[in-house]
């Protein structure tokens, strides 16, 4: 017969001060198998849980419910005070008289009314809970790592250094990301490849490292400690043994095509690798305009390779790999600014992207590091910035604030003064978000000591005008009309997740939100967990992120996994749903319906021998979330402590 | 009408300026605080942090040919609470010399006109004789007889002598003064 204890809390004046504590634990007195109840000041505090600890030791309890807070804030905290006094966790149940009452409702007595009928409620259930066992997950112990970008690359490095092995997809054919594209890095104008460069070496010799170039992930099952991933490695048609890098097959190759990793600033050749520092140094052909394999003529790049690597016939190839935890570093696109027609809608040639201008002052990019238009090749004298290009605009662009425009802005005009002594660069800003170790000295430095003239308000128009761009915008601290001749204009274009973002994380069953960046389980206290478990972010798919934020965020991913991989069984709770497979249908509709894709359908053979499908749930990807449970057309899906019978229960009680 | 900015002006201005009083406009980020402490800034047509931002882009001849330059009393609340350190009432003051010097049609006649003999009094007298100082500015403005029926009341009382031609004590120290060229 179960004997049940109620603790009432007062929560200083939070609860107390607008519901009768001292009623509600007296009429919890004569409720069904409740035999204790009391109340307290603070029953999360050290001497709070005393009280309770006490209480079940001189009564002989063996189901507690606290009427508090939340079981979100404190289920744990009372689950663990009584399983020191050897009862189960789940035998406790929390009443919320704090967050569903005292702060919600406004008259003292009906407020104590609704607590009495909310513990009621959870004694009912109480007595119906089970003394479950937790669930223990074996764990393979290797990582891997969506993404070859900065954050994928440093979080990778983290998780070997910790002794275990990661595995790196990258779609492109080299590792390196975005950080590979830009020039200088704010705010101390580092050479982004010179700090990047290092890394890649790094983690291109390291043992525990491996990286899948020029591959995509087409499917993950599986679920935390244990995902089966496959990954479809591209047809590169060179072999990445044979080849020495040597970068004669590039040399001879008759075909040009515009480069994508100069963003179309340049050309490259149909076989190619995208940068001199890439990694692996091995080159792709492009088969949409190689000779060879679009024609049949040519081969020139296969009579030339000393090292007999070029391989017509290479084939894409599906590879399987085994991890534990997976991390999402995606990494970011940019916003298309031929959304916007008055900025030229893309029939400017010397209007560009602040990334195409990274290309254009990068010793290594189209120009050699020469700032030119691409017009005429002249040498600007007036470039004219734009921040806030389909950031913080809601009719053609994206509502948020893409961070870090504000400071590559400040950054460019910088780099500009020192490639163009006598430059005079024009900002138009709505405001400086310059939040960061020496973020806002920066800024004034752009000011100050370059001479960057900062506009505060939007450009509303750009047109032509004898050969150069006229700018028009408004200056709000003057309120008047400004109207600048520009030799060169620069967008700073919103931040978006990439392209494929969405339909990765749908691969994957990784949440995400409206913009198609993925979801944090927590925007404080859980920033770099997923909310399905096992998988973690990195980086610019989360939100935009500079590069410290990047690297900060892998770090901290990485060090989650360390923990997880630190044991050989991962510990869950066992509140999971689970299939009375006699009753089951076999209809789907808990499969289709299911968030966490945990629900999937089994063969099983009756004693005729006759086979037919039944729902089983992978206990390691449910979530305990319930939605299977009204959807159930045969009644047949339960969830651990949150049965039918005990819902019912509560509902007969009021 | 819009602003038309060109590099030149606002290269030429901000060393000018710096070269003047040692400001570097460029430190202002017009977060308006001169502004708003700035006694006179109710009958100002440009305030403070406009005249900074007017200068940050090279608009010279609005602010030379504006009334605020010569509205400001050289109080110096600007500069004592400006975040960034700039001392505005010396960019203020700066520009009141290039007006002068360039004889621009100043935006307001009376104060000028007023230092302007305010001054001489002071270098020709070592002090100033307030007869002659009213009647020159008086004679001088837009409107000579204005204030006139003051006169007998202020003589009456001593307050204006028809004669007076006592020197100060350092006339001839502040004659070298004035021969000062900063």
């Amino acid at each position: 017969m179960p004997r049940t204890g109620v603790f009432v809390c007062h929560c200083g004046s939070n609860i107390a001060g607008k519901v009768d504590v001292e009623t509600v634990a007296a009429k919890a007195l004569n409720f069904d198998r409740v035999v204790f109840s009391t109340t307290y000041k603070y029953m999360c505090s050290q001497p709070g849980q005393e009280v309770i600890k006490k209480a079940v030791r001189d009564n002989n309890l063996d189901r507690i419910v606290v009427a508090a807070c939340t079981p979100n804030l404190h289920g744990k905290t009372f689950q663990r005070c009584i399983k020191t006094v050897g009862l189960s966790p789940y035998l406790s149940e929390m009443a919320s008289i704090r967050e569903h009452c005292s702060w919600v409702h406004t008259d003292p007595d009906e407020a104590t009314g609704k607590a009495i009928e909310l513990v009621r409620l959870a004694t009912a259930k109480v007595r119906k809970n089970v003394a479950l066992l937790p669930l223990n997950i074996p764990v393979t112990r290797r990582a891997l790592v969506i993404g070859g970008g900065i954050a994928g690359i440093q979080s990778a490095l983290d998780i070997a250094a910790a002794g275990f092995e990661a595995v790196i997809v990258e779609k492109e054919p080299s590792v390196g990301g975005r950080m590979a594209q830009l020039d200088k890095t704010f705010p101390t104008l580092d050479c982004s490849a010179c700090i990047l460069a290092p890394r890649m070496v790094e983690v291109a010799t390291n043992e525990k490292v491996i990286i899948h170039s020029y591959s995509k992930i087409e499917k993950i099952t599986g679920s935390v400690g244990s995902f089966e991933v496959q990954i479809k490695k591209k047809a590169r048609y060179v072999d990445l043994g044979k080849c020495t890098g040597c970068g004669t097959c590039t040399e001879k190759c008759p075909v040009k095509v515009d480069s994508e990793f100069n963003l179309r600033l340049s050309t490259r050749k149909a076989i190619s690798t995208p940068f001199p520092q890439a990694v692996p140094n091995v080159p792709v052909i492009d088969p949409h305009h190689c000779r060879y394999l679009t024609l049949g003529k040519c081969g020139v790049c296969q009579k030339v390779c000393q090292a007999g690597a070029v391989n017509y016939e290479d084939k894409d190839e599906i590879i399987i790999e085994k991890v534990g935890a997976i991390i999402a570093a995606t990494g970011y696109d940019l916003f298309d600014p031929k959304k916007y027609g008055e900025y030229g809608g893309g029939r400017y040639r010397d209007v560009i992207t602040g990334l195409q201008f990274e290309r254009l002052i990068n010793a290594s990019g189209p120009t050699g590091g020469e700032i030119t238009r691409l017009s005429d090749g002249k040498t600007p004298k007036t470039i004219v910035f734009i921040q806030c290009v389909g950031s913080r605009d809601e009719q053609k662009g994206k509502p948020y604030c893409s961070k870090i425009c504000c400071m590559y802005t400040a950054k460019q005009t910088i780099l500009a003064k020192e490639h163009i002594p006598d430059v005079q660069c024009y900002v138009f800003y709505i405001d400086i978000r310059a939040g960061g170790k020496n973020y806002e000295e920066f800024v004034k430095r752009a000011q100050t000591d370059y001479g960057a003239v900062y506009i505060r308000g939007r450009v509303s128009k750009l047109y032509e005008q004898e050969g150069q761009i006229m700018v028009k915008g408004m200056d709000t601290l003057l309120g008047e009309e400004v109207e600048i001749p520009a030799d060169l204009v620069v967008l700073a274009t919103a931040i978006v997740p990439r392209r494929e973002a969405r339909t990765l994380a749908q691969k994957i069953g990784l949440s995400y939100d409206q913009h198609a960046f993925y979801n944090e389980a927590h925007p404080k206290m859980a920033p770099v967990e997923n909310l399905t478990l096992g998988i973690y972010l990195a980086g610019a798919c989360q939100a935009p992120k500079d590069i410290p934020d990047s690297v900060a965020m892998a770090s901290a991913a990485a060090a989650k996994i360390c923990g997880l991989f630190s044991r050989d069984f991962l510990s869950i709770d066992p509140i999971v749903a689970s299939v009375a497979e006699t009753c089951c249908v076999g209809c789907n509709t808990c499969v289709a319906i299911c968030p966490f894709k945990a629900i999937s359908m089994e063969i099983r053979k009756d004693r005729t021998g006759q086979e037919r499908q039944v729902a089983t749930v992978n206990t390691s990807l449910c979530q305990g979330c319930g939605t299977c449970l009204p959807n159930c057309r045969s009644r047949c899906i339960s969830l651990n402590n949150w049965t039918t019978d005990q819902l019912y229960a509560e509902v007969m009680t009021i | 009408m819009s602003k038309q900015f060109s590099s030149e002006n606002i290269a030429r201005l901000n060393a000018e300026i710096l070269v003047k009083c040692g400001v570097d406009l460029k430190e202002c980020y017009q977060c308006g605080k001169c502004s708003a402490g700035c006694s006179s800034n109710w009958m100002m047509d440009y305030r403070p942090h406009v005249i900074m931002r007017l200068a940050q882009l090279g608009q010279r001849a609005a602010i030379l040919a504006s009334q605020a330059i010569w509205v400001c009393t050289g109080c110096e609340i600007c500069s004592a609470r400006c975040p960034r350190g700039i001392d505005v009432a010396a960019v203020v003051d700066s520009f009141r010399q290039l007006a002068v010097a360039e004889d621009v049609r100043y935006g307001e006649h009376d104060i000028p006109l007023f230092h302007q003999y305010f001054l001489k009094e002071t270098r020709d007298h070592g002090r100033v004789r307030e007869l002659p100082l009213v009647a020159n500015f008086k004679i001088h403005s837009e409107h000579p007889l204005s204030d006139f029926a003051l006169g007998p009341t202020l003589l009456a009382k001593g307050k204006i002598k028809l004669v007076d031609d006592a020197k100060g004590s350092g006339v001839n120290d502040l004659q070298e003064l004035f021969k000062l060229k900063v």
